[in-house]
């Protein structure tokens, strides 16, 4: 169980401890520790990223990695703030043994230290001694795998203020190069494990603007990808919902999807998803035997679907004889699909009447459709 | 009706196995078979004219052993899917088969022995092999030797009549059926 949170008080006359005034440091500190814990979502705020540069060692290329500037915050609400862009050194790396095309992650934590002592002490006694503490970051590496399980660090209590620096955060992975003993790559996601950015913990966002704006990156930002955006928007000529691309003003000016407020939906590309209740949705075609017959775009006919019916009708398509027969006649064998599974069992029997003997079975083509229907709820 | 149709086909030969159309194409084309292959795909090819078994094969190929793709309609290929291969070239093609499947051995003894002219870019054979219609298919493919024929044994079968599909490049696919003592 935690402790009270303790707010400092004073009064007239007072001696003050060095205690207190630490207590009058630590007491918004704490409160904004908890308020980072919880309306936010730890993680990476801005920067933090992992710029390379190419390098070469004799023929073999390599690149140095620098860690940008930029502000965390830990699971503890501490911040983490690397206010300068930090060389990583290998050889942290190489004490690992790496191995090449394997990712290792690079974590950072925070740290407290004291900041040098005062040249002019002026109290009691001839003792210098340090009068703030420096929140300085470490870097460190992992093995491949460690990042996957840093949501489940140790929780802090209500109560509590910001962390000693235990809680690790992840900016990012590095490639070893075992020729040139220095990194080879950089990267944001093992395939597994994702760097974590800050969010927001709330059930509730409002605007005060009567515009609310929800974007995959700053506006303005260049990237591999378009920034997207999705906007809820009051207006005189009425109220929109619409996703887009985001364009360097922070707009959407192109919506790929708008809703407005009287409900009427606009999208620029298909609508595909499940059979809505009451629709019937139809795919034809023609299809060879042995083969799954292909549904509806968008329709799902996997086991456990059974929210919709669906109908099957196949007959014989263009007819090929099997090479060798003189007078080919196809007599009708099997030209059906299995219900469960789609599949189409479309054969002949060929006879040749030049040489009649015993028939030849072979496979066929059918025309078909699938009808995919829901019950109206 | 697309304009388009779709490609089943031998990942290791490239042997068309089915083709088929559609009116409606998805937004995101499939870039793998599974879709219209299910629990495995089903050939049951016209047997060769010395398979004397009244057992019609039925080879179960899975996807993993199959790859889909889809080029422009010819209603030809639709028809007759199995007298094709895809040429994997830029833009891909199916192409019709030039050799006969009498190219191909048609001794049911094993031993069995492959041809040496396969097409240069594919030099692979793949052999579906099942004790009956109802059995399950081994699926097997190797390298074809380039300057002689290419045997393949199937003597680590338990001694039985199988059912054997040929899958060499340049030949039809063909069924035999194959003793093995």
């Amino acid at each position: 169980m935690g402790s009270f949170v303790a707010r400092p008080t004073f009064y007239e006359g007072e001696i003050l401890p060095a205690a207190d005034l630490v207590a009058s440091v630590n007491y918004p500190r704490g409160a904004l520790a908890r308020h980072e814990r919880y309306l936010h979502v730890w993680g990476i705020a801005s920067g933090l990223t992992l710029a390379t540069t190419s390098m070469t060692q004799g023929s073999t290329p390599y690149v140095q990695v620098t860690l940008k500037a930029g502000i965390a915050i830990d699971g503890s609400g501490r911040e983490l703030v690397v206010p300068t862009d930090t060389l990583l050194d290998p050889s942290g790396l190489a004490s690992f043994g790496p191995e090449e095309r394997v990712w290792y992650p690079v974590f950072i934590n925070g740290v407290d230290q004291s900041a040098p002592a005062t040249s002019n002490p002026t109290g009691c006694g001839n003792v210098s001694q340090s009068t703030s503490t420096q929140e300085t970051c470490t870097v460190s590496y992992g093995m491949p795998g460690s990042a996957q399980d840093l949501a489940e660090q140790a929780a802090s209590n209500y109560s509590d203020g910001a962390g000693s620096g235990s809680w690790t955060v992840l900016v990012g992975f590095v490639e070893w190069s075992s020729a040139a003993q220095q990194f080879s790559g950089v990267a944001y996601t093992d395939g597994t494990t994702s760097v974590q950015y800050a969010g927001a913990a709330a059930s509730e966002v409002v605007s005060q603007n009567g515009s609310l704006l929800l974007a995959t990156h700053p506006a303005g930002t260049t990237g591999a990808n378009p920034v997207m955006g999705l906007q809820i928007q009051e207006t005189s000529k009425g109220s929109t919902l619409l996703f887009g691309q985001l364009n360097s003003a922070g707009n959407i000016t192109v919506a790929l999807l708008k809703v407005s407020s009287s409900g009427d939906l606009t999208v620029t590309g298909q609508i595909s998803g499940a059979v809505a209740p009451g629709s019937v949705q139809v795919q034809s075609g023609i299809a060879y035997d042995g083969m799954t017959l292909p549904p509806p775009p968008g329709v799902n006919l996997s086991a456990g679907n059974s929210a919709v019916q669906t109908h099957v009708s196949v007959h014989y398509d263009n007819l090929v004889p099997p090479p060798g027969l003189t007078i080919p006649v196809p007599i009708p064998l099997e030209c059906r699909v299995d219900e469960s599974t789609l599949q189409v069992h479309c054969q002949l029997q060929w006879f040749d009447l030049k040489n009649p003997s015993t028939p030849i079975i072979a496979p066929a083509s059918c025309d078909y459709m699938v009808i995919v229907s829901a019950p109206a709820s | 009706m697309s304009s388009q149709m779709g490609i089943l086909y031998l990942a290791d030969t490239n042997h068309v196995v089915a083709a088929f159309t559609r009116a409606a194409e998805p937004a995101q084309v499939e870039t793998v078979p599974d879709s219209f292959v299910g629990a495995g795909y089903h050939i049951r090819p016209v047997p060769d004219s010395t398979v004397t078994s009244t057992d019609r094969a039925d080879f179960v190929v899975s996807a993993k052993n199959l790859k889909f793709t889809e080029v422009v309609l010819d209603p030809a290929i639709v028809a007759a899917p199995r007298s094709y291969y895809m040429d994997t070239g830029t833009p891909p093609s199916p192409q019709l088969i030039s050799n006969p499947a009498s190219g191909l051995p048609v001794s049911g003894a094993s031993p069995i022995t492959l041809p040496n002219d396969p097409i240069p870019s594919l030099p692979s054979y793949a052999l579906l092999v099942q004790l009956s219609s109802s059995s399950p298919t081994q699926y097997s493919s190797g390298p074809l030797n380039a300057s002689a024929n290419t045997t393949v044994y199937l003597s680590s079968l338990p001694p039985g009549t199988y059912h054997v599909l040929l899958c060499v490049p340049g030949y039809p696919l063909k069924w035999i059926d194959v003793s093995v003592s």
